[in-house]
């Protein structure tokens, strides 16, 4: 069975069926080799070792080019199924997550469901920076929640019964914020809210949702301070706490060889959240802390101050405005000779834009950021979001804010009454084996998420033209 | 524990102060004739900046090309704002607190329309400076041109006000209106001179904010209190006292940043610099400590 004696026809036939062949062997093997690993912590070097092994047994078993990559492109995608899968049996019920598609979820755990004491109408509130500085990426994110109540009613609403989304804006302002969940509860008596976005805006609400008793589900909010402040309420979220992107950039320095670290971060819960965290976990080895005005626009003696202190290493949070200004001043004073580690917040193309601030990037900043989903829902909810509203989602976290929606349904289609105490306790049952569109979201018992992959980042430079790629995981 | 980088910060004190100059000396030009806080002020420099993201960025055209029509954009802004608003009022006798507030609310619908053209999304001009280094120093192309413009201004500015009549009717009109008036110097004409190359200055300044920085609607009235503290540091109405405030401040800012993050505080809080500066200044010597520096050149 030698390929090269076979006909053209036939070789594509062996390239395939050794490709599912793989795929099918490499599931096993690897989920059970996960499974173990993934329980140990070591998915790093698992994936490793399962790659470089793959990659070999690949080569040396001297296949044709295109049932190498098969080969390859099997191993990974099995080992990662099969990761995830041995992760998770010890915490998600995931043979009960993966058995059906998204539709079929939604008919079977929403739809088809008996409810008798739920209201004829169900109504879900939602908070969303329309205007303010977050006001374009949240008319995007607000989609996620109006394409989530549109597919359930589609397919027949909660137990039968219609959802209605209440859409307020929260004008990127806590305090406007505060007005309008006060509003979605005393005016229109909503027991669950999705968002708002921005971590301060979660902890203006937080202690009025749980004094009311209303569940609120953050898309995007990912400051520590919401865990330190409301460990065990009604605050939920499903993105990962900062707190593991924090060790995240800390491991990425300390196995870099950074011993001296400065950190340069926003003045705001993002930034100082991590600033806390890194300074928590490295002590004397931090040296310099600088905060700053993201308004300000003038960094250079700031970044003079940290070029005084003679640090190997730096850890910054910034927003894309102010990451391409800094970026651009860091490589006017020379700064590229130090190492720097970035969080997801100068993630994404607009950095690029700015040939300063891509060249800064290319030459001297790895950074971290949320893994993006490796499941096939994102592709069914990426189907109906286009056959929606005709154009790919626009903006970060737009996934997220559809799965939080899909969560509180469920949530109260289990519940069978319209009441936060007994929704939120259904939340986490219905969390445990909710794989969405952005993969599994498992809340802890704090309400964070319970697992948060990071993948590690640069910018390289290939014909002339800069782009992102993703480098690894990092297990913080 | 930290040790400083004086070259390197001094030159970052001048870069600010050369920023703040040009912002400034208009202010205080148009205030010694017209003897109001021109709050529009800040619009001329935000215009300045965007002008010169539409020509460089949107249109292709060569930065020095971008770099006149926001002086002469910002110029003519500034002109209409005085032919058309605060003169008409002024003609009908307003005190300086309708003024005053005549042109917050002109900066406020000026700062609208820039809004609505280009968005309130930060805009970058993508050009690519040459860079040096100078011992502990590093300069860029684009720092060695702020700073030839603004001792090129300082210069020109300095020959205007003494060498020519049209200088000599300027201080004069700020000196007593009226005087200068009966003398016949034609002080509307003077009056709309002034207006403009003020305006103009002005959108220099915020030419190179947008060149180190970006676009935002609001660049221009966080300019503004740093410019009205080296007009009040300065003396008001007093361009000499302008020039020094402008690197008292500049260097001011740029200390501050050390001692702030010595004190772990955030680096936010230099801006409280230009705060300080003012209060001190008008509780300790209203008239600004500059003022008297050259005496009869005043303007």
């Amino acid at each position: 069975m030698h390929p090269k004696i076979l006909g053209k026809r036939s070789r594509l036939a062996v390239g395939l069926a050794v490709f599912l062949i793989c795929v099918i062997v490499a599931a096993i093997v690897a989920g059970i080799a996960g499974y173990y690993i993934g329980h140990s912590g070591g998915y790093s070097s698992g994936y490793n070792t399962g790659y470089n092994e793959g990659y070999g047994k690949g080569r040396s078993e001297g296949l044709a080019a295109g049932a190498e990559r098969a080969y390859r492109e099997g191993y990974s995608a099995g080992y990662n199924a099969g990761y995830l899968y041995g992760f998770s049996n010890g915490t998600l019920n995931v043979a009960k997550a993966l058995y059906m598609g998204l539709k079929d979820r939604i008919v079977r755990e929403i739809v088809q469901v008996s409810a008798p004491k739920l209201p004829s109408k169900i109504k879900i509130g939602c908070l969303m920076a329309l205007t303010g500085e977050l006001g374009p990426m949240g008319v995007e994110i607000a989609k996620g929640a109006q394409l989530a109540v549109a597919l359930v009613n589609r397919l027949g609403g909660v137990a039968g019964r219609p959802v209605e989304l209440i859409l307020e804006d929260t004008g990127t302002d806590p305090s406007k914020a505060l007005t309008a969940c006060k509003k979605l509860v005393e005016v229109d008596g909503v027991q669950v809210i999705v968002g708002p976005m921005a971590s301060g805006e979660v902890m203006a609400i937080g202690s009025y949702v749980n004094e009311r008793k209303v569940l609120l589900v953050s898309p995007s909010a990912t400051s520590p301070y919401i865990t330190l402040n409301f460990p065990d309420d009604y605050v939920f979220r499903v993105v990962g706490s900062d707190t593991a992107q924090a060790k995240a950039l800390v491991k990425l320095a300390l196995d870099a060889g950074c011993r001296k670290i400065a950190t340069l971060v926003l003045d705001n819960p993002y930034g100082v959240g991590i600033e806390d965290v890194v300074s928590s976990i490295i002590g004397d080895k931090l040296v310099v802390k600088v905060r700053y005005d993201p308004k300000k626009m003038d960094f250079r003696t700031e970044l003079t101050q940290i070029k005084g202190a003679g640090v190997d290493g730096v850890i910054y949070v910034g927003y894309y405005e102010d990451g391409r200004v800094m970026f651009r001043q860091a490589l006017e004073l020379g700064l590229d000779n130090i190492k720097w580690f970035a969080a997801e917040g100068v993630y994404g193309d607009p950095m690029l834009t700015v040939p300063e601030s891509a060249e800064f990037m290319n030459r001297a900043v790895i950074g971290t950021r949320p893994l993006p989903p490796l499941v096939s829902f994102y592709d069914e909810f990426l189907k109906e979001y286009e056959a929606a509203f005709g154009a790919k989602p626009a903006a970060p976290y737009i996934e997220y804010c559809f799965d939080a929606t899909l969560m509180l349904l469920e949530a109260i289609a289990k519940a069978g009454v319209y009441d936060g105490a007994t929704i939120k306790q259904k939340l986490m049952e219905v969390s445990s084996s909710f794989l969405g569109a952005s993969g599994y979201k498992a809340f802890d018992k704090v309400g964070d998420q319970l697992m948060q992959i990071y993948s590690a980042w640069k910018v390289v430079k290939e014909a002339g033209v800069y782009k992102l790629i993703d480098i690894g995981i990092v297990t913080p | 524990m930290l040790s400083l980088d004086l070259p390197q910060i001094f030159f970052n004190s001048i870069i600010t102060g050369s920023i703040f100059m040009l912002a400034a000396i208009g202010l205080s030009l148009s205030y010694s004739l017209s003897r109001f806080p021109n709050f529009t002020h800040a619009e001329y420099i935000t215009l300045g900046g965007y002008l010169a993201y539409l020509l460089s960025e949107q249109l292709g055209i060569p930065l020095y090309i971008a770099f006149a029509s926001s002086f002469l954009g910002s110029g003519f802004l500034s002109l209409a704002s005085y032919i058309f608003v605060f003169k008409p009022l002024q003609d009908r006798g307003s005190p300086m607190i309708y003024l005053m507030v005549a042109s917050i609310g002109l900066g406020l619908v000026v700062r609208h329309i820039i809004q609505q053209v280009w968005g309130a999304s930060p805009l970058t001009i993508r050009v690519v400076w040459p860079r040096w280094t100078l011992g502990s120093i590093t300069v860029t192309g684009l720092y060695i041109y702020l700073i030839a413009v603004t001792i090129a201004t300082a210069i020109t500015l300095h020959i205007l006000l003494t060498r020519t009549i049209i200088g000599k009717c300027i201080r004069a009109s700020s000196d007593n209106v009226e005087l200068a008036f009966s003398s016949g110097i034609s002080v509307s004409s003077i009056s709309r001179f002034v207006w403009f190359i003020g305006g103009g200055l002005a959108g220099l300044s915020g030419f190179f904010m947008v060149a180190i920085a970006n676009a935002i609607p609001l660049l221009g009235w966080r300019l503004l209190i740093p410019a009205f503290a080296v007009t009040i540091l300065g003396g008001v109405g007093s361009f000499y006292g302008a020039l020094i405030a402008a690197y008292v401040i500049g260097v001011a800012e740029n200390f501050s940043v050390i001692g702030l993050t010595a004190l772990n505080l955030p680096t936010d809080l230099k801006m409280m610099v230009s705060f300080v500066v003012i209060v001190l200044v008008l509780l300790v010597k209203p008239e600004g400590i500059f003022a008297s520096i050259g005496g009869g050149s005043r303007a």
